[in-house]
């Protein structure tokens, strides 16, 4: 902001320069899929910026009209696709919260562990493509390293790669085989150190202390207004945190974890790197949900008997409504549904948290640089099909 | 003063940290072996329940379309007549320019005849070559083995899921030997399948 | 280059065209050594940057480790489609890249390889050298102005107030052996330097300027992390966003060409030049020279890799302050430094 106010434009200046529309997107390496940002800059300065998305919409909400509660589940995990897990868990709440039926715990202790692990995931692909925002290539292979024994992790019992549609309505879609949870812990055992390395590489990084300090500064009064959530709102110093404060599976309670908030470490309190720290962090709270857990599972049914009966017949829910909300990596993602008696919902609705919070992109981009502009939009974290929808 | 210790800390920092990293990477660039594969030559092995392209025992299916309804992108198209019990097959395809390998349309299976098998290469050139006829199914091949055993073994565990072991890795009592042997050989496989 | 006209007047060819058999020669073979090595040093480029990051980088064309990439690179890049803006100017942006690779091109005239292998021995050589790589700016800008293009706009005003800038802490680092030696010409620093030990050595103030000419010579090439004008995360590619084909091959050319005589400047002012080791040498025999010297060419060419795979980017208003608040004073403090050594005539570690 200091530098806008700096800098104005004005005609009668001894050194007047024009302003330069520049298009950041939607091909940008940058912008992290195919979101368009129309820039003003004088120079290299941004006076103005607009958000442009719709690229990728479609029409998920209405799909989810059209299709048997079931069915939706693969929808959502093309949502926030580095995020399956945590979407087929949110609509699957979402539809058992409708139904009034609640997953066996055996299922709950594994939606635990696969939603964490998710979190992870994506945490790592936040943290690798920040890299590149800010310049360094190397941390984002070392992050997808780790990403990839996570997928072959999730790929176990889910069987598929990215797009895992393993938590349904009523339970998990298959059992964890046997040796997974340990396969896990091993896992946990070796990101341990590896987390240490990236700090080393990139957080601690004097560089990138630089270009990530002070920068897109988001006061916890503006989190707020703007409907923040996640890690977005915690690096702003509000300890919000639907794990904690509204356990939507019964194991959160039972599992001690830290919510990391943002302390201003190394400048103002809610900057790009506070951002970027408590997903560091985060990071570190999933492994450590995991490892309490893991050796928790207890043994029983993976997945309700009478829900069971959904893959041949769809679901039927009375009337009603229901809203459910789960802490994704991003934030609070939503579902709305209102059932009217049939197969398929009659509305569906979704609040994504990417889509909120990128709300805030536009408040915070005129005054930086052209190079902080990309540094705050990879700290957002967004992704764009969850955006778009 | 302040000024003055922030320029002299700036400095240091910024050597240190750089030095740090660079051991890191030096590291990884005298030491740690590539993780990457050569992917023509060498391939990742997908565990037994991996969602790859489907495979029709065609002497099994009833043509109760169950399948089809299940299909949240309605890829599959099923075509026979019925002469009395023997069905007379015209089409059993899907197209994977829609499918979105949701599985929904395993469970369903009165008769269990529509498997997911391990093949992830579904790379091709011609659009219209990615409608899989189902119907060339000649007889188990023995990778094929694998992926009906592996769907059989997984709807056992939606119907009998109390003999699952606990996650202690307390057998279940009660467990018969056949089921420890099994679990001991798709580990097996898994082992070989992740190395 | 005396010897070669010798050769060609021996041959019987007469005055101005021995000479000019001699420059041909030279030039020719020089443009070969410049794309050998860069083709060399891009396949270089990619197994350190893939090793560094737990991967193989090119390993099936050519039979060993993919060592044919880089050929292969080149002649795709010779057959592909030259795509001209049409709305941009087509005079600028087509002899912009020839302008580009010049700078550096002439700048190899200069590197002596051993005594006496030279192309021509200036007496101003440091000074031509510095000079004549300050071209490639201008080139820049025309590429980046040329291609109508905001992002290469930006790229090419970047690359102009980067390589302006930083040219003034380098050549005040170079300054300092300069003073310690008393000559501008390069092969005076490998004689000084067999006698008295690496400059690099020689007093604290020359191991401080050696790293501060290091990091203005990281900016001068555009390396990371002052690779702002192409900084792909934020201008897509900057000046040459546009470039296609052979006309983007010499951009590339050039980059690594210029890493080369960043690195040649480092290992013959700081670090020995053809002298293997630490306390002076000269004993060295003569064929062996080049082999030193270009190894440790290599060695700061990984180093400037090394560093490019594992620092993020400055800030274009950071890479400013870190030229003008860093590196300039300290230059400066170096050369005098090493002047208030010289004048009490401490010498050497060495010497």
């Amino acid at each position: 902001m200091e530098a806008l106010e700096m800098y104005t434009v004005d005609p009668n200046d001894d050194v007047y320069t024009e302003e330069l529309k520049l298009n950041l997107g939607p091909q940008h390496p940058s912008t992290h899929g195919v979101l368009r940002v129309e820039l003003k800059v004088d120079g290299e300065i941004i006076t103005a910026s607009r958000c442009d998305i719709g690229y990728l919409h479609r029409c998920a909400e209405k799909i989810g009209e059209n299709v048997t509660y079931l069915q939706f589940t693969p929808y959502t995990d093309r949502m926030d696709y580095l995020a399956s897990m945590n979407n087929n868990l949110a609509w699957s709440l979402t539809v058992e919260k409708l139904l009034g039926v609640e997953a066996p715990e055996r299922a709950q202790w594994i939606r635990v562990i696969v939603a964490e692990l998710n979190r992870i995931a994506s945490h790592l692909i936040a943290f690798g493509t920040y890299g590149i925002d800010i310049g360094a290539n190397t941390p984002f292979f070392y992050a997808f390293r780790e990403r990839e024994s996570i997928m072959a992790l999730l790929e176990r019992p889910s069987g598929a790669r990215m797009l895992y549609n393993y938590v349904h309505p009523g339970g998990v879609a298959h059992d964890i085989e046997d040796g997974w949870l340990e396969d896990v812990l091993a896992f946990c055992d070796e990101f341990e150190m590896r987390w240490k390395e990236y700090n080393t590489l990139l957080s601690h990084n004097a560089i990138f202390i630089g270009r990530t300090a002070n920068i897109g500064v988001i006061p916890k009064d503006m989190a707020l207004d703007y409907g923040l959530t996640g890690p977005v709102l915690r690096a702003s110093g509000v300890s919000w945190d639907l794990r904690r404060d509204v356990p939507y599976l019964a194991p959160y309670d039972d599992l001690e974890f830290d919510v990391p908030v943002g302390e201003g470490t190394h400048g103002t309190l809610g900057d790009c790197w506070d951002r970027y720290w408590v997903r560091m962090r985060e990071m570190m709270e999933s492994i450590r949900i995991i490892r309490q857990a893991c050796p928790r599972v207890p043994a029983g049914p993976f997945m309700d008997k009478a829900m069971n009966r959904m893959y041949k017949t769809p679901l039927k829910p009375e009337p009603g409504e229901a809203y459910m909300r789960c802490e994704n990596p991003r934030g609070e993602l939503g579902f709305y549904v209102v059932a009217e008696g049939g197969t398929s919902p009659i509305r569906c609705r979704t609040r994504a948290p990417s889509f909120c919070n990128l709300s805030v992109l536009d408040a915070l981009l005129p005054g930086t640089m052209i190079a902080d502009g990309v540094a705050i939009i990879g700290s957002l974290d967004i992704v764009l099909g969850e955006v778009d929808r | 003063m302040g000024a003055i210790r922030d320029y002299f800390g700036n400095i240091s920092s910024a050597l240190t940290t750089a030095a740090k990293g660079m051991r890191i990477t030096w590291r990884y660039f005298k030491h740690e072996p590539p993780i990457t594969i050569q992917y023509p030559r060498e391939r990742v092995e997908p565990p037994p329940s991996y969602r790859g392209l489907h495979i029709l025992q065609q002497d099994k299916c009833i043509d109760c379309h169950l399948c089809a309804k299940a299909c949240p992108v309605d890829c599959i198209e099923i075509e026979a007549i019925h002469h009395g019990r023997t069905l007379e097959w015209k089409q059993f395809s899907i197209d994977y320019k829609k499918c979105i390998f949701c599985e929904f349309c395993i469970p369903v299976c009165p008769v269990d005849c529509i498997h997911m098998t391990s093949e992830y290469e579904l790379a091709t050139e011609d659009p219209d070559g990615m409608v899989e006829d189902l119907l060339t199914w000649t007889g188990l091949r023995p990778e094929d083995q694998r992926a009906v055993e592996a769907a059989v073994n997984k709807k056992k565990g939606v119907a009998a899921p109390a003999t699952i072991e606990s996650a202690k890795g307390a057998p279940e009592p009660g467990s018969a030997e056949d089921k420890a042997a099994k679990i001991a050989a798709i580990k097996a496989r898994l082992k070989k399948g992740s190395a | 280059m005396t010897s070669l006209i010798a050769f060609f007047e021996g041959l019987g060819l007469e005055g101005v065209l021995a000479l000019s058999a001699a420059y041909a020669l030279c030039i020719a073979s020089l443009l070969g050594f410049i794309t050998v090595y860069a083709m060399f040093a891009i396949w270089m480029e990619r197994k350190v940057a893939a090793h560094i990051q737990v991967r193989y980088g090119p390993m099936e064309t050519g039979a060993w480790h993919g060592w044919a990439q880089s050929v292969a690179d080149a002649v795709k890049l010779l057959f592909k489609e030259d795509l001209i803006p049409p709305e941009g100017n087509k005079f600028l942006f087509w002899i912009a890249p020839a302008v580009v690779f010049c700078g550096v091109f002439a700048g190899f005239i200069a590197i002596p390889f051993a005594e006496g292998m030279q192309i021509v021995d200036l007496h101003l050589g440091v000074f031509f050298i510095m000079a004549i790589a300050s071209v490639e700016v201008i080139g820049v800008i025309m590429a980046g102005w040329a291609s109508n293009s905001k992002y290469s706009l930006f790229g090419a005003v970047r690359e102009a107030a980067q390589v302006v800038s930083y040219e003034i802490p380098a050549a005040t680092a170079l300054l300092v052996p300069i003073l310690v030696v008393g000559s501008f010409r390069l092969g005076d620093f490998n004689a000084f330097q067999a006698d008295h030990g690496w400059l690099v050595l020689y007093n604290p103030f020359l191991t401080v300027a050696a790293l501060i000419y290091f990091i203005s010579s990281l900016a001068g090439c555009k390396r990371a992390p002052f690779d702002l004008p192409e900084a792909e995360s934020e201008l897509v590619s900057g000046f040459h966003t546009e470039y296609s084909g052979m006309r983007f091959s010499f951009f590339f050319l050039e980059e690594y060409a210029s890493m080369f005589v960043a690195a040649a400047l480092t290992a013959t002012l700081f670090f020995g030049g053809w002298n293997l080791f630490p306390w002076g040498g000269g004993w060295e025999p003569a064929p062996l020279a080049p082999v030193i010297l270009i190894s440790k060419i290599f060695f700061f060419i990984f180093v400037q890799m090394w560093l490019r795979w594992t620092l993020p980017r400055l800030r274009v208003d950071q890479v400013m302050a870190m030229g003008y608040k860093y590196l300039v004073p300290w230059a400066f403090v170096c050369l005098i430094g090493a002047a208030w050594f010289e004048y009490m005539g401490w010498g050497g570690l060495f010497s």
